[in-house]
């Protein structure tokens, strides 16, 4: 009893402090985090030390459904840390479709929250520049912070930095591509008589002309219908460093360099008449070969289902047993077997890797700008900026810290296999932790140990540095705000056209883009355009490559 | 009796001499209770329904989460130009009325129709499961009745193909005909909303003095002159007064309805893309609020506008209908 009271009586006096002290820095930005960061040591020192450092509570915002189990991991959390860190967490979690609006309004509101969820798909674009969240640069490689500067190599640091060249996050992914790849039903390819896996596009169609032919009833490929083909046919050529392409709004744009890769010539766009597509270089000459893929959608549209359009759930409608095949990537085969298994008896999962360069697992193979999709903004207006870095360090400090919270307490809900594997446990049902929000990193993954053999290979592949390079203008990112309007109405306009091609919808599709690009022109294709070539120059010129 | 009378002609003189402002302090003081009573639900409008309208300037703004509601930068009527410049709007903007117009329509001849049907039927219990069952729908998410339409429409393997090939048709591709979706669209938002929207016609029945009925049945009518000439014009004024609600509405999509089911499929678009959808997909990769918020305030002004009309529609044609 009387420990509690002491216990409450410290707690608040300590926010209480850190509420006067706040208010004593809030008259200048600048002088909050140069006076924090003076402070860091200080506290690394005391975590040495015997005392534990001051009990605080980090407040966070993800998104998702809470893992039930979060508490007891939380707990456990506490147990382990409470004479090193002593922090609580306190995180929030959204419904997925509000968490953009309300992490938006939370930062015009400036309230209290020390962690939120934040990547270029939510506000990243927009609050960055307004000045919503903290540079991050000083926690990186500084030996203060060990497990970050283990964990987030020099590269990848450099390469998530935003258009200012500093970072404002902490970048969470596993892989920095996700392999594309094509589900097949290994049962239904043995039944057909294909006694190999399928290892190129021309087996892939004997395959599926053979479903049409002896498999009524079963659709060959299943796709999502707003996203249609996507990887598959993708072009296999050499890049060129002078031709790069944009996709804006559905909009592919290609931006012609000068051979010192030091000037904008042009910006070609889709539909753009012959003349502008003949002052590139080959295969970028004509839009034929540009973009030879579609083509082969518009012929591999008699393997889709007949209301593609209308398909919102392609892999349900594969699991249902309604087609011999489906568009994924490699990230979610280990559970899609498994909910294939469950769902048809006798029916196996296998998978085609799209790119020749990745199934053949060429080294330099995949083209990266080294970002990650997914994550972590501090907002400037925390008051435990440091203290939250202090928890992102120890969390990357060690493989029992990180697994903790990505996979949740071994024995309980996994159990180790080797080094780097593990196998889920029937508690883990209970702890379904989001890790791209919150934990991924490509030095600490763990695959199931259950995958075969084929699947691991690619795992360590696309987990490998050496299998990825970084092509001219990987870094660069439209900004949108000088040109809103323009791009919202080219957008609306193009998009039905676009998920039209990309289902393989639309035969004669070089004239039919002519005529759209006209429309496009009137609702300021133009306008992109400079804005396009304007923002690259202003990249290059900056010393961007 | 002689203070009332006294009291009661004091106001009016007050009127007259020291004009209308003294007369509304007058009154206010005069009921001071019946308007404290009042006074929390009007608060209630002020602070969640008044208040918050101050909010519109962004739609006249560059609005940024950042710098507030105060700080952001003043562009006039720029959010509004996107949605005008591209020449799709007059298409968007006529499916919207078009779709609407028929909804509002359909919606109260069915919900009529219901109403004065089940209030014919005998049987209490027979009345009670009929009336349920026509109410059900209602309370289904469009999301699920997606699934179901989905299941009826299909081109390989949809109810109605079947039914039709039973025939030895050939299959109707629904997911890429755009001319089927109005009558679609409508027959599913009577199924889903005109069994709930009777209750009210139903209550209004049901409050029709019985003696009326009966003297009809002493003078011979039959149970159709009864319905024609009683329940009908007595209903008038009610399927007016939710006509103009309805109408205050017209400009706003059906969202809920057409996103779920007809989703992004753009095969579908001619008939179907109302503003509200036409909106969500172009402002989902800017998420830009102030564009958003210049076409929620532009629906909201024609809306009233036609409100107005209609209303005004309404003084003419039913004066007693009227709402204001």
């Amino acid at each position: 009893m009387v420990n509690m009271k002491r216990m409450t009586a410290l707690l608040l006096s300590i926010v209480l402090v850190s509420v006067l002290s706040a208010c004593g820095s809030n008259n200048n930005n600048a002088n909050s985090t140069g006076s924090t960061n003076s402070s860091a040591p200080g506290s690394t020192d005391a975590a040495k030390g015997a005392e534990p450092p001051k009990a605080v509570t980090l407040k966070g915002m993800l998104f998702g459904d809470e893992p039930k189990d979060l508490d007891v991991v939380l707990q456990e959390f506490e147990n382990r840390t409470k004479d090193t860190l002593n922090t609580k967490l306190d995180i929030s979690w959204n419904s997925s479709a509000d968490h953009k609006q309300k992490v938006k309004l939370m930062m015009a509101a400036g309230e209290e929250v020390d962690f939120v969820f934040d990547a270029d798909f939510q506000n990243l674009r927009e609050l960055v520049p307004q000045g919503a969240y903290a540079q991050l640069d000083e926690y990186f490689n500084n030996d203060d912070y060990p497990g970050l500067k283990a964990a987030f190599s020099e590269e990848f640091i450099e390469m998530n930095k935003r258009y200012d060249n500093h970072l404002y996050t902490i970048p969470f992914t596993q892989y920095f591509y996700d392999l594309p790849v094509v589900y097949i039903r290994k049962d239904l390819r043995e039944k057909l008589g294909f006694n190999e896996p399928i290892t190129s596009y021309d087996e892939l169609q004997q395959f599926y002309d053979k479903v049409l032919s002896s498999e009524p009833g079963v659709t060959p490929l299943a796709l999502r219908g707003s996203s249609g083909f996507q990887e598959i046919w993708a072009p296999e050529r050499a890049e060129l460093d002078t031709v790069r392409p944009l996709t804006l709004g559905g909009i592919v744009y290609y931006i012609h360099l000068s051979d010192d890769l030091k000037t904008v010539q042009n910006v070609v766009a889709m539909g753009d008449a012959a003349e502008s597509w003949a002052t590139l270089p080959a295969p970028f000459d004509t839009m034929k070969t540009a973009f030879p893929q579609y083509d082969k959608w518009a012929e591999w549209s008699k393997y889709l289902e007949k209301d593609i359009l209308s398909q919102k759930d392609h892999k349900s409608y594969f699991m249902s047993g309604k087609a011999a095949s489906y568009y994924g990537t490699i990230s979610s085969y280990a559970a899609d077997k498994k909910l294939l298994k469950e769902t048809i008896a006798d029916a196996d999962l296998e998978f085609f890797v799209l790119k020749d360069r990745i199934r053949n697992m060429e080294p330099k193979a995949i083209a990266t700008n080294y970002k990650a999709n997914n994550s972590i903004a501090i907002p400037a207006s925390s008051k435990n900026i440091d203290r939250t870095m202090k928890f992102f360090d120890w969390l990357f400090q060690s493989r029992d810290n990180h697994d903790l919270f990505e996979l949740g307490i071994e024995g309980v809900h996994w159990e180790a296999v080797g080094e780097d594997q593990y196998n889920l446990l029937d508690a883990s049902d209970n702890y379904m932790f989001p890790g791209y929000e919150f934990t991924w990193n490509p030095t600490m993954i763990r695959t199931s140990a259950d995958l075969d053999e084929t699947a691991k290979k690619y795992f360590e592949y696309s987990a490998d540095p050496d299998s990825y390079y970084a092509p001219v203008l990987a870094s660069f990112s439209f900004d949108t705000s000088n040109v809103k309007g323009e791009f919202a109405n080219v957008q609306s306009k193009a998009d039905p056209f676009i998920q039209m091609l990309k289902a393989g919808q639309i035969k004669d599709w070089e004239s039919e883009l002519q005529a759209l690009n006209k429309e496009l022109q009137a609702l300021g294709l133009e306008t992109i355009r400079q804005e396009i070539k304007a923002q690259v120059q202003a990249y290059l010129d900056a010393g961007g490559k | 009796m002689s203070e009332a009378t006294a009291s009661a002609l004091t106001p009016q003189e007050a009127t007259k001499k020291r004009g209308k402002f003294a007369a509304f302090i007058y009154e206010l003081i005069k009921n001071k209770f019946l308007y404290l009573l009042a006074l929390p639900g009007m608060l209630w409008f002020f602070v969640f329904a008044y208040l918050p309208m101050v909010g519109i300037i962004i739609a006249f703004q560059d609005f940024k989460a950042m710098k507030g509601i105060l700080g952001s930068e003043f562009v006039g009527l720029k959010n509004f130009q996107f949605f005008f410049r591209s020449g799709d709007w007059i298409q968007i903007v006529t499916n919207t009325l078009f779709l609407n117009t028929l909804f509002i329509v359909f919606n109260t001849l069915a919900a009529v129709v219901i109403a004065v049907m089940v209030t014919e039927l005998g049987g209490k219990w027979f009345k009670k499961i009929t009336q349920s069952v026509m109410i059900f729908p209602h309370f289904l998410s469009w999301t699920v009745v997606a699934m179901f339409v989905m299941a009826f429409v299909a081109t390989d393997g949809g109810f109605i193909n079947q039914f039709i090939a039973l025939f030895g048709f050939e299959p109707i591709q629904f997911l890429s005909s755009p001319g089927y979706w109005p009558l679609i669209l409508v027959l599913l938002k009577i199924w889903h909303g005109a069994g709930f929207g009777s209750i009210v016609y139903m209550a209004t029945i049901s409050g029709i003095n019985p003696d009326i009925y009966e003297s009809a049945s002493i003078d011979g009518a039959s149970r159709f002159q009864k319905i024609r000439f009683i329940t009908l014009p007595l209903l008038k004024p009610t399927v007016i007064l939710l006509t103009i609600l309805a109408v205050g509405g017209i400009f706003n999509g059906d969202f809920g309805m057409i996103y779920a089911i007809v989703g992004r499929n753009p095969m579908l678009y001619p008939t179907t893309d109302v503003i509200d959808t036409y909106l969500f997909r172009s402002m989902m990769d800017l998420g830009d609020m102030s564009m958003s918020a210049a076409i929620g305030f532009m629906q909201s002004l024609v809306g009233f506008i036609l409100v107005l009309t209609v209303n005004a529609i309404a003084k003419k044609v039913a004066p007693e209908s009227a709402i204001f």
